[in-house]
């Protein structure tokens, strides 16, 4: 078992390593590395249509293909801040969902709704799909409100599984600093979730 | 962080990163002790629950999307990201930089005999469509030529109207882009600062959401970058509005 759970996390320090290479392959100008990032971010009109399905299909296809675009040449400008310490896929992930709720947000107001766009019936999810949505949006604020290094020790910890004596590597830490951080920040996060759940009363 | 005894902390903190278990004898008696540390404690696993379900949430969608075949854009990713790609090598090295070119530049490129007949005639049809819509075209100011291959054009409303209810053009949005509409004084200088300014127009329309006080104004719209760059301007349109019966 712990042999088996050793060798998924060199697996998944592999493909990170490969996936660094890659972006900085991307970056250095090399147009096979540019080719073969290209086939990997075809995930992102993929994410952005499973997000969307979720949520009840609130943007028309159209507008997916528009969200698609700008989340695009979001990740593009931000690919020089990928570290490898999730896959490609994985970081892109977080992009399409921060940007498609911004864009159901702004569907939400109404700003955004052309003729014969689909308008958002929020009652039409289901509770579990509501109560979840509303958790990870406190999830990601408060981690991008508490920032490095706790936000990266806790989203290594519980997003990528990562162990303390692996994510303090990762980082260039003690292990026990790592594990400082991680409390910190969720005792942080703690306090931030409970005022944000209190002004979504 | 709340105030609180430094050593609870520390217990509280080995629990949470699995240095101790509940049942160890210094945390059995933390808990049975302290109801400050029993309450804190449920709400942090609530945290670290919260935190796996969102976990859990991600990698559920990215399993679906992997199962997802066709997508809305999935066709344009691959031109998207090496228009990027090319804008960058561009920014890095100005010689390769593929970046709207003036109609002078244009002209220059075309050295064929044929080629330049194309260009002239459509010099000529450029230089009635400018007539067409009453522009400053006598004395056209290089900086305010249509720019770019898909230059911005047939810019409406143009002329006399009696009532605006959108403004509209042809052109294509940059990546990530948007359009921006200006609207100047009325036979203002080229350089003149807009009276009014309508931004992030991601269509090629634009409804005023309120009336234009201006019985008489010239307009332009602007493309820009995703960074915010402009990349290229129509000419301006006279607005002149009748006057109410």
């Amino acid at each position: 078992m712990t042999e088996t759970l050793r060798d998924d996390a060199e697996e998944r320090a592999r493909a990170h390593r490969a996936d660094l290479a890659l972006v900085e392959a991307v970056l250095a100008g090399d147009s096979a590395a540019l080719d073969a990032l290209i086939k990997r971010l075809e995930c992102v009109p993929r994410i952005l249509h499973t997000l969307n399905e979720r949520a009840g299909r609130v943007l028309t296809p159209a507008d997916l293909a528009d969200l698609s675009q700008d989340v695009l040449v979001l990740i593009w400008e931000k690919l020089k801040t990928f570290e490898g310490r999730a896959t490609l896929e994985t970081w892109t992930y977080r992009f399409c969902w921060l940007e498609s709720r911004n864009c159901f947000r702004r569907v939400y107001r109404g700003r955004e709704i052309g003729p014969g766009a689909s308008a958002l019936i929020f009652e039409e999810l289901p509770a579990a799909e509501v109560s979840l949505a509303i958790e990870h949006e406190a999830i990601e604020i408060g981690l991008s409100e508490l920032g490095p290094p706790g936000s990266e020790v806790i989203r290594l910890k519980h997003f990528e599984e990562r162990t303390f004596p692996e994510i303090g590597s990762l980082l260039g830490i003690p292990t026990n600093t790592a594990k400082t951080h991680y409390y910190r920040g969720l005792e942080w996060l703690r306090q931030r979730l409970r005022s944000l759940g209190e002004g979504m009363e | 962080m709340n105030a609180h005894d430094p050593h609870h902390e520390s217990l509280l903190m080995s629990l949470l990163v699995g240095d101790l278990t509940k049942d160890a004898p210094e945390m059995v008696e933390l808990l049975s002790s302290c109801a400050d540390c029993r309450t804190r404690l449920e709400e942090l696993e609530g945290v670290a629950r919260s935190l796996d379900a969102v976990a859990e949430q991600e990698r559920r969608d990215l399993a679906a999307a992997r199962e997802v075949g066709d997508a809305p854009g999935l066709a344009d990713v691959d031109r998207i990201l090496r228009d990027r790609a090319l804008q960058d090598q561009a920014g890095a090295d100005p010689s390769r930089a593929r970046r709207p070119l003036s109609l002078e530049a244009r002209r220059h490129r075309l050295a064929r005999p044929l080629a330049a007949a194309i260009v002239v005639l459509c010099l000529a049809a450029a230089v009635f469509i400018v007539g067409e819509l009453g522009s400053d075209s006598n004395n056209p100011d290089p900086e305010d030529r249509i720019l770019g291959t898909d230059g911005l054009v047939d810019l409406s409303p143009a002329g006399t109207v009696s009532e605006i209810l959108e403004f509209s053009w042809t052109g294509t949005r940059p990546a990530g882009g948007s359009f921006t509409v200006r609207i100047f004084a009325a036979d203002s200088d080229l350089d003149a600062e807009p009276i009014m300014v309508e931004g992030w127009i991601r269509g090629t329309s634009w409804t005023p959401t309120v009336e234009i006080p201006w019985r008489e104004f010239d307009w332009n719209v602007v493309s820009l970058s995703a960074m915010g760059e402009e990349l290229e301007h129509s000419e301006r349109v006279q607005v002149r509005r009748a006057e109410a019966n």
